[in-house]
């Protein structure tokens, strides 16, 4: 029998992912730098597993003059935090990468709404997930209203790309901005809104409320706004068709009941998690409610979290599109 | 058809139980595709010489009765693959580089899951915490990326952290 040559066997791909799959974050980083094989599949195995995170401007600056036009092609989200947006240097950032970026977070920097709305609507036309938090006390330092859409007539485009939105703090001075979002991301899947705890004006959240329920939204699957719904609101949301699986909302007393809540649970067949926060209500409030999975007192006493049937905190990978 | 006939490729034959080499999905095959029936018939094995096969025969006869693998995706997250060695496969393990690399081509040719992950797994045990220079010396791999290249990637490791 004529013997066969055998190849190396360590540039055989189902032999280097299963060595991959035993390997560090950090040692698979290693890998990518030890032949083209090999970066192949270390690069396979870290898509979508690699973030890039910049922290000051000296960073931005050396990220845009160190790393090619094209990108970290195994980087899919991109994390700034602390940074004046409206500088030079972030706009050249985003000249050069923003194509390539799929998701990002904004985490306590400053930005004007133009500067922003520019650069989500022209500069990102590939972002899925978007994921912005505010400083704590953004409304008394950062600019007035901007009027609607300040971008060049016939520049405004869709964000049909658009799957996650997530925010985090009160944006009372750029509503004209998320207004922008909300009505032009039609695919959304996932909206989260959450406030810091010491926050009590509610004004922005309903407002974000009342423009989520004036969209259709076909394949919304998650929304949780923590910030209380009045009874108009919730018979809105109750008329909605969002195939949502998720819902996580608070409620104002008044608007809590068994009716309501049969409605809401009635008209998403699809719901495997919801939570609903009341504030001020003791528990004892819901012992003979139906449908109860479960019911926690949070923040001091003040508040009660009601979780329904089907409760799957663990199950979040379900959302994902 | 309680044996069959294995033939390395050194043409040595190796009579062996069916029950044994049940684990290895290429040998199952060429039986069924082969239509063998009885115990003399031959099964050729091109890509795994007679030292290896012998091997590779004493770790399935060792694992004969171990349950079927459930966890062959070689895209699983570390934590969730198997980490833990036994004592025995740590024994068996112990051999040369090169005989290491033919059990792994063995193992991966005859399709065994067991067996290509414990070789795999004492391969990426050899590459923990070891630069890419390193890596290339100790197994003898061929570094094809420019200068340029490697440059690039070591700029764009410098930023990646994990998501």
């Amino acid at each position: 029998m004529e013997k066969v040559v055998s190849a190396h066997p360590l540039l055989l791909y189902t032999v280097l992912r299963r060595i991959l799959s035993h390997l560090t974050f950090k040692d698979i980083l290693s890998m990518r730098q030890v032949c083209s094989e090999w970066m192949i599949e270390a690069d396979h195995k870290l898509k979508d597993k690699v973030s890039v995170k910049i922290f000051c401007l000296d960073q931005l600056k050396r990220f845009v003059n160190e790393i090619s036009e094209d990108g970290i092609y195994i980087v899919s989200h991109y994390h700034i935090e602390g940074l004046n947006l409206n500088r030079i240097e972030a706009s050249n950032f985003l000249n050069k990468f923003g194509p390539t970026i799929t998701s990002l977070s904004i985490n306590f920097c400053d930005w004007k709404s133009t500067t922003f709305r520019i650069s989500l609507f022209k500069k990102l036309p590939n972002l899925t997930s978007l994921e912005v938090s505010s400083k704590k006390n953004c409304g008394q330092l950062l600019e007035c209203l901007m009027p609607m859409n300040c971008l060049p007539y016939g520049s405004f485009v869709h964000l049909n790309n658009m799957r996650e939105l997530r925010i985090q703090g009160d944006f009372s001075n750029r509503t004209d901005l998320f207004y922008d979002i909300l009505k032009s991301s039609p695919n959304l899947r996932i909206i989260h809104l959450s406030k810091y705890h010491q926050d009590n004006d509610d004004l922005f959240g309903t407002w974000f409320v009342e423009i989520i329920l004036s969209c259709q939204f076909s394949h919304l699957s998650s929304l949780e706004v923590e910030c209380t719904l009045i009874q108009q609101q919730v018979d809105l949301l109750s008329e909605k068709a969002y195939p949502l699986r998720r819902l996580s909302i608070d409620l104002e007393m008044d608007a809590v009941d068994n009716k309501s809540i049969d409605k809401i649970l009635g008209h998403f067949p699809l719901l495997e998690s919801v939570e609903i926060g009341v504030d001020n209500v003791p528990p004892s409030t819901f012992r003979n409610w139906k449908h109860i999975h479960s019911c926690s007192t949070i923040q001091n006493g003040n508040r009660v979290k009601v979780m329904f049937p089907k409760h799957a905190s663990n199950n979040n990978n379900v959302l994902e599109p | 058809m309680p044996f069959v006939n294995l033939e390395s490729s050194d043409g040595d034959l190796v009579k062996v139980d069916v029950d044994v080499i049940k684990c290895s999905v290429t040998i199952n095959a060429l039986i069924e595709h082969l239509g063998l029936e009885d115990d003399n018939e031959v099964v050729p094995l091109q890509n795994v010489g007679t030292e290896t096969l012998h091997k590779v025969l004493a770790w399935a006869k060792h694992h004969k009765d171990d349950l079927p693998s459930v966890d062959d995706d070689e895209d699983d997250p570390p934590r969730e693959r198997r980490t833990d060695i036994t004592t025995w496969d740590a024994n068996f393990i112990k051999m040369e580089q090169i005989q290491l690399f033919d059990l792994i081509l063995a193992a991966n040719y005859l399709d065994i899951s067991g067996l290509l992950d414990l070789g795999c797994k004492i391969v990426a045990d050899m590459i923990k915490g070891k630069t890419a220079d390193e890596i290339r010396t100790m197994f003898n791999i061929v570094n094809d990326l420019t200068p340029q290249e490697q440059e690039q990637i070591r700029k764009e490791n410098e930023w990646c952290e994990e998501k």
